[in-house]
């Protein structure tokens, strides 16, 4: 390990937060409240269900049909009319070199 | 979490690791969650984290070394990786979206449901490692090597992005007051 801890080290970041308490109690205040207000979730609240939860979340990911990816799809969408207006519009220098072709 | 507990848990985890799982899930759950919501800033998205977070633990139980981090030190560090991997996700994916799709018809609304009038937007301008910081000093009264741990950051420059983000913090919120 690289950062070997301190007494002095650990005393300061209390000390830094202690400071920031005592010199903002309003923020602090705000800050504290903020914490009180999130509550564990439902689904946190006990091991089985979270591992009932994961089994019905793999089941979801196994089921669900690989998307193509999103690049691939805007791709498509902006070209296809391109791509479809050159396909349908092939016919017509085959014709006119089978025309060519056959007069000569 | 008492000393006590802290060395009950790595004795358990040495002899049985799947007997621990639920001590050790029931005695943190909270403080992920907790840190999971405060640096995402979607509950959403903070449970889906959560649940990850344990799932990785439970994978790596046998390969938690107790000489290295606590119990509480080593699952922070499990979330704090998977909440930056997420956060950069979706930096990803909105800038995609920029450059895509001109609206959101449905990401932003979510997001901003759980952090209206309340301390999170102030921190969801902080960097992801200055929030951290500012979760696991503040809210999680961690000590100075506890954070050097989880994020691999000297303890000077904790110290210094600690008084750097408080100060950000008060001045942010300072602004709005007025």
């Amino acid at each position: 390990m690289n950062h070997r801890p301190s007494q002095q080290s650990k005393d300061e970041i209390e000390m830094i937060i202690n400071q920031f308490r005592n010199q903002e109690p309003s923020i602090a205040k705000r800050m504290d409240q903020e914490i009180e207000q999130i509550k564990l979730p439902i689904s946190l609240q006990h091991l089985p269900t979270i591992k009932k939860t994961w089994s019905i979340r793999l089941s979801e990911w196994i089921s669900t049909p690989i998307q193509p990816p999103r690049l691939l799809d805007f791709l498509l969408l902006r070209f296809s009319g391109l791509a479809s207006s050159i396909l349908l519009s092939l016919p017509i220098p085959i014709l006119l070199l089978y025309l060519y072709l056959g007069r000569g | 979490m008492a000393h006590y507990q802290e060395k009950k848990f790595k004795k358990r985890i040495q002899a049985d690791s799947t007997l621990v799982l639920s001590d050790i899930y029931q005695a943190y759950v909270k403080d992920i969650f907790l840190y999971c919501q405060l640096t995402v800033g979607n509950r959403e998205t903070a449970e889906d984290l959560t649940q990850e977070t344990f799932i990785k633990a439970n994978y790596s139980l046998s390969n938690y070394d107790s000489k290295r981090a606590s119990v509480r030190t080593w699952l922070h560090r499990i979330a704090y990786h998977l909440c930056i991997d997420y956060l950069r996700k979706k930096k990803r994916q909105s800038w995609y979206q920029r450059i895509f799709h001109s609206k959101e018809p449905h990401s932003q609304p979510i997001d901003q449901i759980h952090i209206h009038l309340s301390i999170q937007p102030y921190l969801q301008r902080l960097t992801e490692e200055q929030r951290s910081i500012v979760i696991l000093a503040y809210y999680h009264e961690m000590k100075g090597n506890e954070i050097a741990e989880i994020l691999r950051l000297p303890i000077g420059t904790v110290k210094s992005r600690l008084h750097y983000s408080l100060r950000k913090l008060k001045k942010w919120m300072k602004e709005d007051e007025i």
